[in-house]
Parts: structure tokens; sequence; C-alpha cells
């Protein structure tokens, strides 16, 4: 029986390819890199169980049960006969059997519906035996499409002077659909017989875009005269097959052809002016004519800039026509080599800003000594856009020269120029780039540039610029340090840790600590064996007498994640110091893996202090989500302790909150019960539902 | 963007809802943004957008448009009443007006001509017909994906793209996720060495989007849908619920399954990581596992291999547990995995390198639909441009035509002609239902 689900389904379903596909390549590979996808083959195709199922029906036997088939829920015929089909497609015999019995069904009294389901699979084996009698189908208004839609598909010429011949005698939409298959088929030969439509007002369109589908020389004759006295409105979709024939022509290496349809179309003012834009273009592509695209830039017309940061608009003198001149903009990368763009470059500031832009986004690909220093003055240009492009630009395109620039605009500016003008200096490329940062740095610029200096140092990976950034560490400037932390996680290696661990007791700012705490976790996880992450820090705590260092040092611990820094932290809770004993809770508590759960039911349970019981409670919630191998009853088992630990509907919530993740009985139960709970009745309700949504898409599933 | 079409200072006025007007420093209702203040978008750059289609992915990409001050939207475009709607409601709600206008035929939204840029999210078989109309109206689009119903569509479209030099982005917006451009560069850049194989495993079966599965009544198409302009180039078939809004992604004359929606996501990545995006597989083959009963007949389950030029090989499937959900690209030193909300490998540290400048970057952004904006006006290529989007959908539909024939099918990626397999070759295009074309 069909499925009828809300959510989804795997249908009943048949396999119907007629061959095993087994692929080798790659296995042999995965199984030495990828253990776990040595079973990844090819599955086997069930052809013989299709044949079989094919076979048990006679043809005329589908064919009837199909014949009243009404395109709905009763669709077993349609299944059989495209087993039957695809079961004999391959050999000859069938093949005849099927197109023969499939003829004269699409003339028969059967339904709509099923006429169509028997021309889905004729389409995928008629041949020329089949071209007279799918033919004779087209002068029947009702069984033209299905005609169509079969004649179209089958190659050679026998179908294609069927189509021919019939267009010129069918009428309305019969013949208009024959004009566009023909136009799909790229039928030259059919160009005789389309070229008189364009004369029919009925026809004209769709006999033009067929033809500029086709395109060759006949085409481009016919549509060349057609243009010329075609009616207003008939004229954007000549044009438009025009640009189609010269594109094949310019494919065909005839520029000359392409060369006088595109002129003819950029000389005609009262076409659309988008289609005017793409003549503009083709006709810069035939030509290869770099004056003529300079000449849009410096034939005389006013054009509206946009608006300053004053509020005022200025006009700029350049140009006849903005939209011609987007065109012309676009074909730069096509014309100008990289060793004659200076003209080019030299335009951009008489530009309008949405021009430049354009401009500015096509010179980015231009070799950055090239364009840098043009691209450079627009990084003063009063509009931010033209500004942000231009920072862009610079990214993809320069050089070394750029890298003072750029660092000066990330630090002046904030938002999203700052954002741009560090993913710039980031994109600079060439180890040049990173010669000219360390260079820069070593002349002591002011703090702003130089923390944008070592910003870079980090995205960059400039290796070489370690000692640089390892004396910044203990810059007087906290702007310095902190950004030479950041920059240490992007060079840095574990043996670091040490210098970035010597300046935690003399750091009293909170976002420098933050830094610092990131830094050392940064490093710590570049150790390959995880459970040698932390020992750096645990040597240091164990020789660390300060409390305040001490609790610094356990801070670090849970943002490592090194599972074997547990046993150091469970010692500590017996530690006398509040301080420490506080921060060595908080640890467990913030632990972000699942080995810290036994810790957290103990300290859940038992500890004295609420403030440690709730956050205990908290991490307990959140760690009993990560263990993706533990069996959902247990998992919910613990979410049940921890809701029993806890008094609060703050607590509470987050139970339930968690419970959705585990679809089974035990946590419909659970959830149910805090429905007498009037604080947590809501989150109660909708743990439920989603419970119950994902129990009934598994039962689907399975 | 033309400047003629420019969403003007007057019209702006006319739509900024009383509500939001007035900032601090002009108390009129010109917002300070409207002059382009604190990097905000000024008015006269607005980009006048309309919507097409809203039963599946139109309200989605249209909310997050309309989240953006620098989109005006003026317009959305359904053939059923009940989506168009809602639709119109969600953008005068947006604005605080009712200005919103209503079309059921595209043709006319595209008349209107005040327009720069349009979504279009609507049945496959409509795609092509649809889109090239919009290019050549001078429209630059957001368009779902796959790119087109058929592999020759794809072809003509992106033509149509190049021709009338649009901008484009396709609804592939896994390529502006973190996780997903982070995998891609890695094996960019070799990092897991040479690859071997890639396996991109996509969703099995149907899935019942619209809440009809069952409803498969044959009946009247309510009043207020326009179901004949619904199956419009598609072979005709009679109404019923099921068959139409969402699901008909199930049944291969307006949609192409689970293979056909996914290739776009996961297989476009795979591409991505490996620089095929502009070219295509040279060999194909396939097995599918088809419904027996009900209206749907897309493949429920498949199996797709191919092998590209240099060798790689590549399989696409859906239902196969060996094949995780998600992109692998398995290297001679190990693998890289990723899908959504996920990025794994082997050996582990890899996902936290850092790809430095002097490496391969790959295209990057963080907004898939802001990217559009972005392109819109600077006229560059978008992420997921038309051609990108083309080439994935490409491997979809000849891993169809491969299911279909059973055979392997030998694919020129430079010609996109199928060698020697004349039968296999008809199937690369689609007959339209009179009186529909194909516009150039």
């Amino acid at each position: 029986m069909f499925l009828h689900q809300s959510q989804s389904r795997t249908s009943p379903v048949r396999r119907v390819s007629a061959r095993r596909c087994v692929m080798a390549f790659g296995i042999a590979v995965v199984a030495t890199v990828c253990p776990g996808t040595v079973s990844a083959q090819a599955p086997v195709g069930a052809t013989e169980r299709g044949q079989a199922s094919a076979s048990a029906s006679s043809l005329d036997q589908i064919l009837k049960q199909l014949s009243t088939y009404d395109g709905g829920i009763e669709s077993d015929a349609a299944w059989k006969l495209r087993d039957y089909v695809y079961a004999r497609k391959d050999e000859a015999v069938g093949r005849a059997e099927c197109e023969g019995k499939l003829l004269p069904f699409l003339r028969s009294p059967a339904t709509p519906a099923a006429k169509m389901i028997a021309a889905r699979y004729l389409r995928v084996i008629a041949s020329d035996s089949a071209v007279l009698a799918l033919q004779a189908m087209l002068v029947d208004e009702r069984l033209a499409d299905l005609a169509i839609y079969t004649l179209q598909q089958i190659p050679g010429g026998a179908a294609e002077a069927a189509l021919i011949q019939t267009t010129k005698t069918a009428a309305g939409a019969t013949k208009i659909a024959l004009v566009s298959a023909l136009g799909e088929r790229r039928a030259v030969a059919a160009v005789p017989a389309i070229v008189p439509l364009l004369q029919q007002p009925a026809t004209a369109a769709i006999a033009a875009t067929a033809l500029g589908r086709i395109g060759g020389t006949e085409a481009v004759a016919a549509l060349t005269v057609a243009y010329a006295s075609a009616p207003a409105a008939l004229r954007p979709v000549v044009a438009s097959s025009l640009l189609a024939c010269a594109e094949t022509a310019l494919a065909a290496k005839d520029n000359a052809t392409a060369l006088r349809l595109y002129e003819t179309l950029t000389s005609d003012a009262a076409l659309p002016i988008n289609i005017r834009k793409a003549a503009v273009a083709g006709r810069l592509s035939a030509s290869g004519d770099r004056v003529a695209l300079m000449r849009y830039f410096t034939e005389p017309g006013t054009s509206m800039n946009s608006s300053t940061p004053q509020g005022v608009a200025t006009r700029v003198a350049v140009g006849s026509d903005p939209a011609l001149r987007a065109a012309a903009i676009a074909k730069i990368a096509d014309l100008f080599p990289p060793e004659e763009i200076a003209p080019i470059c030299a335009l951009l500031s008489r530009l309008t800003d949405s021009e430049k832009i354009q401009l500015l986004a096509v010179l980015s690909a231009y070799p950055g000594e090239r364009v840098a220093p043009a691209v450079m003055m627009e990084l003063t240009s009063p509009t931010v856009e033209v500004r942000l492009a231009a920072l862009k630009a610079l990214g993809a395109a320069a050089g070394p020269s750029a890298v003072l620039p750029l660092a000066e605009v990330a630090a002046m500016r904030r938002g999203p120029e700052q954002a741009a003008a560090r993913s710039a200096l980031g994109s600079l490329r060439g180890r040049a780039v990173d010669d000219e940062v360390i260079a820069q740095l070593a002349r002591k610029p002011p703090d702003g540039i130089a923390g944008e200096l070592l910003l870079s140092v980090g995205d960059r990976r400039i290796f070489p610029a370690k000692a640089v950034v390892a004396a910044a560490l203990t810059s007087p400037s906290p702007l310095i340090r902190i950004q030479a932390l950041k920059a240490l996680r992007g060079i840095g290696t574990p043996s670091d840790m040490a210098a970035v661990l010597d300046r935690l007791p003399a750091i009293e700012d909170e976002t420098e600590l933050a830094e610092v705490e990131k830094t050392v976790a940064a490093l710590a996880l570049t150790i390959e064996n995880p459970d040698g992450r932390s020992r750096t820090v645990k040597a240091r705590l164990a020789s660390e007498k300060l409390p305040r260092s001490r609790m610094q040092l356990i801070g670090l611990l849970p943002l490592i994640g090194d599972n074997s820094a547990l046993p150091a932290l469970r010692g500590l809770l017996a530690d006398e110091d509040a301080g420490v004993f506080d921060a060595a809770v908080r640890a467990i508590a913030a632990w972000p893996t699942p080995a810290a759960r036994e810790d957290l039911l103990r300290l859940a349970r038992d500890s004295r202090v609420e403030t440690h019981r709730l956050l205990a409670i908290g991490g307990l919630v959140r760690i009993v989500g990560l263990d993706k191998y533990r069996d959902q009853q247990s998992s919910v088992a613990d979410l049940r302790q921890a809701a029993g630990f806890s008094w609060r509907p703050e607590e509470q919530k987050l139970v339930l909150g968690a419970l959705a993740q585990f679809p089974c009985r035990e946590a419909l139960e659970l959830a149910d019960g805090f429905l007498r709970e009037p604080a947590v009745k809501a989150e109660a309700k909708a743990a439920i539902d989603r419970i119950t949504a994902r129990l009934a898409r598994e039962a689907i599933r399975k | 963007m033309t400047n003629h079409r420019r969403y003007g200072r007057r019209q702006f006025l006319k739509t900024v809802p009383l509500a939001l007007a007035g900032a601090a420093a002009f108390p009129s209702i010109v917002k300070a943004s409207a002059l382009g203040r604190a990097g905000a978008v000024a008015p006269s750059d607005r980009i006048v957008m309309a919507g097409i289609g809203f039963g599946m992915q139109g309200p989605s990409n249209m909310s997050t448009f309309l989240g953006k001050n620098e989109v005006q939207w003026v317009a959305v475009c359904d053939l059923d009443d009940v989506p168009l709607r809602k639709a119109q409601e969600r953008v005068n709600a947006r604005y605080g007006n009712k200005d919103c206008a209503t079309y059921k035929d595209y043709r006319e939204l595209f008349a209107r001509g005040d327009l720069d840029a349009v979504s279009i999210a609507i049945p496959d078989q409509w795609h092509a017909i649809v889109s090239i109309a919009a290019v050549r109206a001078g429209l630059d689009v957001y368009g779902e994906k796959p790119l087109t119903h058929s592999l020759r569509e794809g072809r003509a479209l992106c033509d149509a793209v190049k021709r009338y030099g649009r901008v484009w982005q396709t609804g592939s917006w896994q390529r502006s996720e973190d996780n997903f451009h982070r995998a891609a560069e890695l094996v960019r850049n070799g990092r897991v060495g040479k690859i071997q194989r890639v396996e991109v495993g996509l969703p099995e079966g149907h899935h019942d989007f619209a809440g009809t599965f069952g409803q498969e009544k044959i009946e009247a198409p309510p009043a207020g849908f326009d179901y004949d302009s619904w199956i419009g180039p598609a072979p005709w078939t009679p109404y019923c619920k099921a068959r139409v809004h969402m699901n008909w992604r199930w049944n291969m004359d307006y949609g192409g399954g689970q293979l056909m929606d996914w290739v776009g996501h996961h297989l476009d990545i795979a591409h991505w990581a490996l620089g095929l995006e502009r070219t295509g597989p040279v060999e194909v083959r396939g097995t599918g596992e088809f419904p027996t009963k009900g209206i749907y007949n897309s493949p429920t389950k498949y199996w797709v291999e191919t092998r590209y030029a240099d060798g790689t090989p590549m399989v696409l499937a859906g239902g196969y547990s060996e094949i995780q959900s998600g992109t692998k690209w398995i290297g001679e030193s190990g693998w890289v995995w990723v899908d959504r909300g996920g990025l794994e490998s082997q050996p582990a540290r890899l996902v936290n390198e850092i790809i430095g400048p002097n490496e391969t970057r790959l295209y990057r952004c963080r907004d898939h639909w802001q990217n559009f904006l972005d392109s819109v006006r600077s006229r560059a290529l978008t992420i997921a441009p038309a051609e990108v989007a083309h080439r994935s959908a490409s491997v979809g539909h000849l891993g169809v035509i491969a299911i279909e024939t059973g055979r392997t099918i030998k694919w020129d990626p430079a010609t996109e002609t199928i060698i020697g397999d004349a039968a296999a070759e008809r199937l690369l295009s689609r007959s339209y239902r009179k009186p529909y074309q194909m516009p150039v």
C-alpha cells in the first residue's frame, strides 16, 4: 500500500537499470586511507527482478489496464509499462514490439494521462520506423503534443524531415510547436521552411527565435531582412536572435559576420537598452577594438554621480550613455592586456561612483604593479562603497606597495572598511608582501598600524616574523600585546606557550587575559596527542604558589579540554584556598567532553555551595548531549538525575531543552512528569512535541 | 544596475514607513541611511527587486532580501493566488504600506521596466524559459538550483546570461558557509594529497514538503490557481494536490527528485574543491530505484559513478549507508568530509590549519544573498554563477540519463555532447508542450 505520511517516506521501489554498475576505481585506495568506506561499492542492479515482473503481464494486458488511467493513485499499469519497455529497450525485437503497440495506443480512446505515459516510454525507444505514424498524429490537435514529444527526440533525418514537412501544412499552436522543435534540434535543413513564417504576425516571433537557435548563413540572411522591416514589437525578438547568430558566427571564427550583426544592432537606438548593451559587448568582442571601447568614455556627455557625504549630487563629464559604458567596462578584461591597461586606469577618477565600483572589480584581475596606484587613489573616495571596492581590488591585485596603505586604513577605519582592509592585507599575494610586513614592523610604526601588521602576520602565517611577535608580547602598549597574541595563534607552536604563560601574572586587563587564554588553548590544540595538550599548564600549576596565578592556570584547562587534566582538577577540589577550589569547580563545570560526567554528577549531588551545584547541573546537561555513542536511555537517565538535583525552573528548562535530542519512551516519560509544573509546563509540552515528531519520523524511516 | 532603473529618492520617500522614519539629526521622514551616512545604502543605490514563485524557496529568499536595506522589493508573481497574497502581505508588512504589486504572468512583471533584479524560485520545468526571459529583459537573477530542467536548457541559459551581461547567483548557498568553503580550500591546496576518490551523499526517498502525500485524487484545480500555466512547457497531466506545490519535485516532468535537488549543493562543493566547476565528467554510469506506486517517478535511491578527465572518480549516492551525507574527498594522505553543520578530516588537525595567502584562496563570501547584491553593483561574478551551476546540474542530468539508459555515458564536457550514443543524446533536451518556446 502506498504510504501516506506527513513527513517522509521511502516509496516501494524497483530498480530499472539494465546493467550492474560496479566501477572499481578508487575502492582499493579508499581501503588504505579510509577503512570505514571499504564496503563502499556500487549496488547491484535488480534488472532481473524488473524483467521477471515485466514479463508477468503481456504488453496488451498492460496497455488495456493503462487505458483507463486517470493520472492519479491507481498507477500500477504505468509502472508495469515502464518495466516492460525498459526491459526490452536494448534489444531490437523487444523495441519493435513496444513501438508497434505504443504507437496505436496513442491514437486509441485511452485517457490523455494514459497516452502521456505511453509517449514517455515511446520517446526512449522510438526509431525511424515510428516516424510516419507519429507524423500522421501531428495533424490531430489532441495528439500533436504527444507526437512532437516523441519526434523531437528521435535522432536522424527521417524525424527531422517529418517535422519540416508538417510545418508547411500545420496551423495554429501545432505549427508553433513544430517550429520550436526544429529550433531546438538546430535543424539547418528547416530554415527554408521557417523563413516564410517570419512574414506572418502569428508566427514571426516563434520563427525568429527558432532561426536564432539554428544560426548559420541562411538564418542570418533571413533574420537580417526581417529585422529591417520588423514592426517595433517584433524587433527586440529578431534582434535577440541576431545576437545568438552572431555568437554562433564568432564561435565559428567568422568575425566579419558577427561584427556586421553587432554593428547593425548597436546603431539602432530604438532597441531596448539591454539588447544594445549586449550588441556593444559583442561588437567589442568581435572587433577587439580598444579605441572603440575607449570612445565610450571619452565622447562628450553628462552623467549623474551618486551622492557625496555632503548629500550633494555632482555631475561629471564623461561618455554619452551610462548603460553602454557599463557594457564597455565589462569587456575591458577581454580587450586590454596588462601592459595596455594604463589608459583605463587613468579613466578611473573621472567615472561615476557606480562605474568606479564596476571598473575596480575589473581591475582586481590585473597585476598589481599595473593598477595599484590608480586603485589606491580611490581609498580616499568620499563614497564608502567605492572605498570598499578599492580595498577589495587591492586585496586581489596589489603587491608589497599596498601593505602600508592597507594597514593604515585598517587602523583608522572601523566596521566594514576595517574588515575589508584586513581581508585585503591578508589576501595580498607573494613572499615579497610578507617581507614588507616584517620591514614595516621593524620601522616601529604607530601602535594602531603596528597592531594591524601584527594581525596580518597571523593571518598570513609569516613564520619569519616570530621574533618580532615575541618581542611585541612584552610591549608597553596593551594593543600591541593583544595583537601579538592573536598573531601568535597563527604562527606559534606549543613551545611558545611558556612565553605566553609568563605574561599571566602581570595581566590585569580582562580583554588581554581572554586573549592569553585563547592563545594558550590554540597553541595547546596544535599538539597531536590529545592527552599531552595540557602538560605545560599542568606543570606550571604544580609549581605555582600564588593563588591568583593558579586560578588563572586552572581556567585554561577546560579551554584545552585534555582529559588527562581532570585528575589534577579533582585534586584541587580539596585545596584549602577558596578561590582555587572555586576555579576548579568552574573548570569541571565547563569541561568540554563527556569525561567529566562522573565529576559533574558528584558535584551536582554533593556540593554544599548552591552556585557550584547549579553550575554542575548546567555542565551535566550540556555534556549529556555530547556523547553520541551513548544509548539514549542512559543519557535520559542522566538528565533525570540532573533534574532531580535542582528545584529551580531554570535548570529544569535546560533539561527539557536537552531531552528532544533523545527520542525515546524514557524521554517522553520524563518530560511528561514536568507537565504538572506550571513554571515549566510550556517547555515540557514543547519537548514532548519534538520528541513525538522525531519518534514519528524514525518510525516512518523504519 | 542601470541608472534609469534606480529607485530614486522620490519613490523611496513614498515607501518609507512613517514608523521607521526620522533620525535624531533629521527630524523629518528622511532616514539618515537615505543620505548615505554610516555606511548605509543611499536611496539612489537601492536595488529594485521582485520575486517569482512563492511556493517553496521563494518566501525564504525574499525574506532575506527584505532584510537588506539596499533592496526595494516592489512586486511578487505567482500562478497561485494563495502564496501570491501571502508574499504581497509580507512585503507590505515590511515596508508598512500597500505598494507591493502582484502579477500572475512573469512577462507583465518584466514589462514594468523599473526592476534591477529578480528572485526566481519556481518548478524546474519553467526555469529556463523564465530565466532567459529575465536576463533578456535586462534583469539580474537570483535563481534556484538545479539551474535548468534539461542539460541543453542549461547551456542556453548560460549563453543568455553571458550574452546580456547579467549577474546570476544560484541558490547553492553552501558555498557561502564557512565549513564548506574551508573544506574546499583544504582539498584544493592538497592537504590530503592527490584525490583518489570523492563521495557525495545525497538524500533518498521523497519528502512530503507540502503535506500532500496521498492527496492524489484527480480533481479540478482550485480557483485562483492557473494550473495549465503551472504545467507550462511540461507534458500535460491532470491536477491533483500531491502533484503541485513543493512536492512537484518528485515528478521528473517538473523536478528531478532528490538527485537533481541536491546535486547543486554537495556535488557543487565537490567540484569547487577540485577546480572542476567549469567542466564535467567524461564518463557517467548509474543505477536507480523507482517507486512502484503513486504518482511520483523520480528515483528514491540512486547510485551514480562518474570519472573526470584527470581520472578522479566520484560517486553520488542517495540511500546507501556506506556513502555519508555531504561531500567527502579521499586523498592519498587523508580525507576531508563536510556537510551542513559538520567538517571533519583525517588527520583531525587539518580542519584547524590556516590557508596562507600564498596558497590558493577560493572565492569568499559569508552572505550568499549579499554577494548577489554586491555583484549587481560591481558586475563581478557571484560565488555561484550560472556556468558553475550548469556544470553541477549537468552531472545530475547525465546521471539521470545513465540510469534511464542503463549504459555508461561517454561525455565530452568541452562540446557538451554524448559520444557514440544517439539514443542517450536525445535525453539531453526535452520537448516543450505547445505553445511554449525557449527564448534566446
